[in-house]
């Protein structure tokens, strides 16, 4: 039996649940720093988590599955791992750099089309097609064989809320059929018969989705496992992050390659750092994951959140906005280094040289030296 | 005999930035040294607020503070509510849906005078007694 996969990776949707629809016209353009547009242009199933994207963690998973010859077609910046991932890329070869909302459009449907062309001449007659969109723990094995006792062209994966976007097809019959793809299940009266997956799906439809998964992974409720070192029971610190001998990083929580805690910050709360991330002085990053080179000022407090370089989504008021001013949030840009460099003798880090120097007031300075004080006591 | 002073509302202008913060700053500087100021920050307008505007309201409310007076904010939107937040300056403030609450709580207590306005409630549930 020949088995292969082709994965669709859109740049949409720009997460329309969330889209400013709790806020009334006159915030919208309302914000601190700010802007309220462009809020994270990357499709969550492309942004890392515990350092591997969503579509990096499907392709590892079909490939432990056995699927050797799997196909993404993808817009051209979520792919940046396929050189080192070998798999074959496409890239739709359309203007706008839009997808259709809710349906492949026709130039994408003609890009499977040559992919499964490919699978065919090279002798494979069943085929994985999915939309990266969900995060699916699909029994594979399984799913085949019912797909083979069913002996229909298309059969979609369903969890209880519905489709999943992933099908597994039969080449040749869906090459020879007129009729669109993929098939709207609603509509045709002989609809295939859905294969239940009953392993562990999000569908990571908005941002609150990403961050319940990050929660899952560190709870063990899915598959997913913090990457790097668990230098104490739920704490996980990847290759070449540094700590302050003064910051606290209560479990569970993960910090990522190279990423930079500084005195007194606390990490908490199912909280994820990824790579190249800075945490300031004093700051408390609780119930939280922050994207790759996020930069967060000095005595902040971010709590039930994204943030992603300037874009903020404050989860428990629904809030998104993007922040220009340095002092609160911004990028790193990206540093190359491994190796770890050893810290003065003193235990003080040196400040960053581009990093903030705001002092919000005396209060703050105030709070900031006792809080020194507390912690130096031995944690 | 007690004087009873005004309740000055200052409406912040569309952009809190460095430059328009040091202008703010220097408008209120009659009324902060003034004794016992009390201040309503009316936040209606403003859709450019940065870490300059922060340190502003700190600033503001340590003069009033030194000067046993107050400043309260009112009608900050979802997105100032978070920045205040995340900069753990919101604790330091009162903050008001509106002015008028705002200016309203500088002369009674706020659930008091919700008392007046519906007894019968108040009444029935027969907890706020003093």
């Amino acid at each position: 039996m020949h088995f292969s996969a082709i994965l669709l990776s859109s740049k949409q949707p720009v997460y329309p649940a969330l889209s400013y629809s709790q806020m009334d016209n006159s915030h919208r353009e309302t914000l601190a720093g700010l802007s309220s547009s462009g809020t994270l242009q990357t499709p969550l199933s492309c942004v890392e988590l515990f350092g591997q994207s969503i579509l990096e963690r499907t392709v590892a998973r079909l490939r432990k599955a056995g699927l050797c010859n799997i196909s993404v077609i993808a817009e051209s910046d979520c792919i940046s791992f396929h050189e080192t991932k070998e798999v074959r890329i496409a890239t739709p070869n359309h203007a706008n750099g839009r997808w259709a909302d809710d349906r492949l459009a026709h130039d994408h449907w003609a890009g499977v089309k040559r992919a499964l062309l490919k699978d065919v001449q090279r002798g494979i007659d069943t085929v994985l097609i999915a939309r990266v969109g969900p995060y699916v723990e699909a029994d594979l094995p399984d799913a085949l064989r019912f797909h083979r006792a069913k002996a229909q062209a298309v059969t979609p994966f369903h969890d209880v809320y519905g489709s999943l976007s992933y099908w597994i097809v039969d080449a040749a019959r869906v090459l020879s059929t007129s009729e669109e793809f993929p098939p709207d299940e609603d509509r045709i009266i002989n609809a295939p018969q859905p294969y239940q997956v009953q392993g562990y799906v999000n569908r990571l439809a908005d941002p609150r989705d990403f961050r319940r998964l990050a929660v899952d992974a560190f709870l063990g409720r899915c598959s997913i496992a913090p990457g790097g070192r668990e230098v104490k029971p739920g704490v996980w610190v990847d290759e070449g992050a540094r700590l302050h001998k003064t910051a606290r990083l209560v479990a569970p929580c993960y910090v990522g390659s190279n990423a930079r805690v500084q005195a007194g910050a606390v990490i908490t709360r199912c909280s994820n750092l990824e790579r190249n991330c800075n945490v300031g002085e004093g700051s408390l990053v609780s119930d939280a994951s922050l994207f790759p080179h996020t930069m967060i000022g000095r005595g902040l407090d971010v709590s039930t959140a994204l943030v992603a370089g300037h874009d903020f989504i404050d989860l428990g008021r629904n809030v998104a906005l993007r922040i220009e001013d340095p002092n609160l949030i911004s990028n790193v840009p990206p540093v190359k280094r491994t190796v770890p460099v050893p810290l003065p003798d003193d235990g003080e880090v040196d400040r960053l040289s581009t990093g903030p120097e705001f002092e919000y007031s005396e209060y703050f300075s105030r709070a900031k030296g006792l809080l020194l004080e507390v912690f130096k006591g031995g944690v | 005999m007690t004087t009873i002073k005004p309740v000055v509302v200052k409406q912040l202008p569309e952009t809190v930035s460095a430059e328009e913060s040091l202008i703010f700053y220097r408008e209120l500087e009659s009324v902060l040294e003034s004794d016992r100021p009390r201040l309503v920050f009316d936040f209606t307008k403003v859709r450019n607020f940065d870490s300059s505007g922060v340190e502003l309201l700190l600033r503001c409310m340590e003069e009033a503070m030194k000067r046993n007076g107050d400043l309260k904010l009112a009608a900050l939107s979802p997105q100032l509510t978070v920045i205040l937040e995340m900069t753990r300056v919101d604790r330091l403030f009162e903050i008001f849906d509106n002015c008028t609450d705002a200016v309203e709580s500088f002369h009674r207590f706020l659930p008091l005078s919700m008392q007046s306005i519906a007894p019968s409630m108040n009444a029935a549930g027969g907890k706020l007694q003093s």
